[in-house]
């Protein structure tokens, strides 16, 4: 079927190659299970702080399931406001009109900026999330 | 982490959009692959052209298509997208270890290291196929609707 000659028995290489594949197969599940387990640790903390954004007054922003949560927070001038990592996934902080830009926010991590003026933001690796900062005062 | 960091800038913050295209790309490639597979078995006449120069064509695109899907999975494991939903994850992650899985069982056959296996070449194949769509579908396809 193939003009070219197949090599008649098994290589080193040969070997080589197929348990690379083998080593690929199973390092998206343990991967994906490494993930998972943090993600289970940081969502009691983003129960927790969405329980406390429904009083009023929170000044966190969540990300998880490729969301920004709230997609719009209002704060006072001057607040310190926090952006939560919860996802599996890293993210940024990416104002539409530039300036501020958090670089790659890991799983886990926090980034924060201290409020001036509101701004439309996006994460650059995820440009599907987007929300907004609207500053008060 | 920083690997991803690296890349998206390199990419001017558009790592998950090349991703998109490189999976698609794949996609697209592994179709072709079926289409020649198909030509060299004479089982098709399409495309029109040799036996040999299908085969010939069916290993080069064969290595660009590995070369591209192992890149692609590569910056997956390193910084994963990103799941919008548990399920999402779980079977792109399912096809994802299939794939390398029927990788290596092509590569047990094509390196002799499974004499026999030969007659399931086919089988192997369309499998790789179908595991590339289905990661198509729990990727790019859910990249596309969320947008």
């Amino acid at each position: 079927m193939s003009d070219v000659a197949e090599p008649r028995t098994a290589s080193l290489a040969g070997i080589l190659v197929v348990l690379l594949f083998l080593v690929f197969a199973v390092a998206g599940p343990v991967v994906i299970v490494w993930e998972r387990l943090g993600a289970d640790a940081g969502a009691g903390a983003a129960a927790a702080r969405e329980g406390a954004g429904a009083g009023g007054g929170g000044n966190t922003v969540g990300m998880a399931g490729l969301k920004f949560q709230p997609g719009t927070l209002t704060v006072a001038k001057g607040t310190t406001v926090v952006f939560d990592n919860d996802d599996t996934a890293p993210h940024t902080v990416t104002a539409r009109s530039g300036g501020t830009d958090s670089g790659v926010i890991d799983p886990g991590r926090s980034f924060s900026l201290v409020a001036s003026e509101g701004f439309d933001y996006f994460c650059s690796i995820h440009p599907s999330m987007t929300a907004k900062l609207v500053v008060t005062g | 982490m920083d690997i991803i960091k690296s890349l998206n800038d390199l990419l001017g913050g558009q790592l998950l959009l090349w991703k998109v295209v490189l999976t698609s790309l794949v996609f697209a490639c592994s179709g072709l692959q079926v289409l020649l597979a198909a030509r060299f078995y004479e089982a098709s006449t399409v495309p029109p052209i040799s036996t040999g120069t299908a085969a010939t064509a069916h290993r080069v695109n064969g290595t660009l298509t590995l070369g591209l899907a192992m890149a692609v999975a590569f910056t997956c494991l390193v910084g994963p997208a990103g799941p919008t939903s548990p399920t999402r994850v779980l079977l792109h992650s399912v096809f994802g270890t299939l794939v390398f899985v029927l990788l290596a069982l092509k590569f047990a056959v094509l390196k002799r290291l499974w004499r026999a296996g030969d007659r399931y070449l086919p089988w192997i194949g369309s499998g790789l196929f179908l595991s590339f769509a289905a990661i198509w579908a729990t990727s790019v396809a859910d990249y596309i609707t969320a947008r």
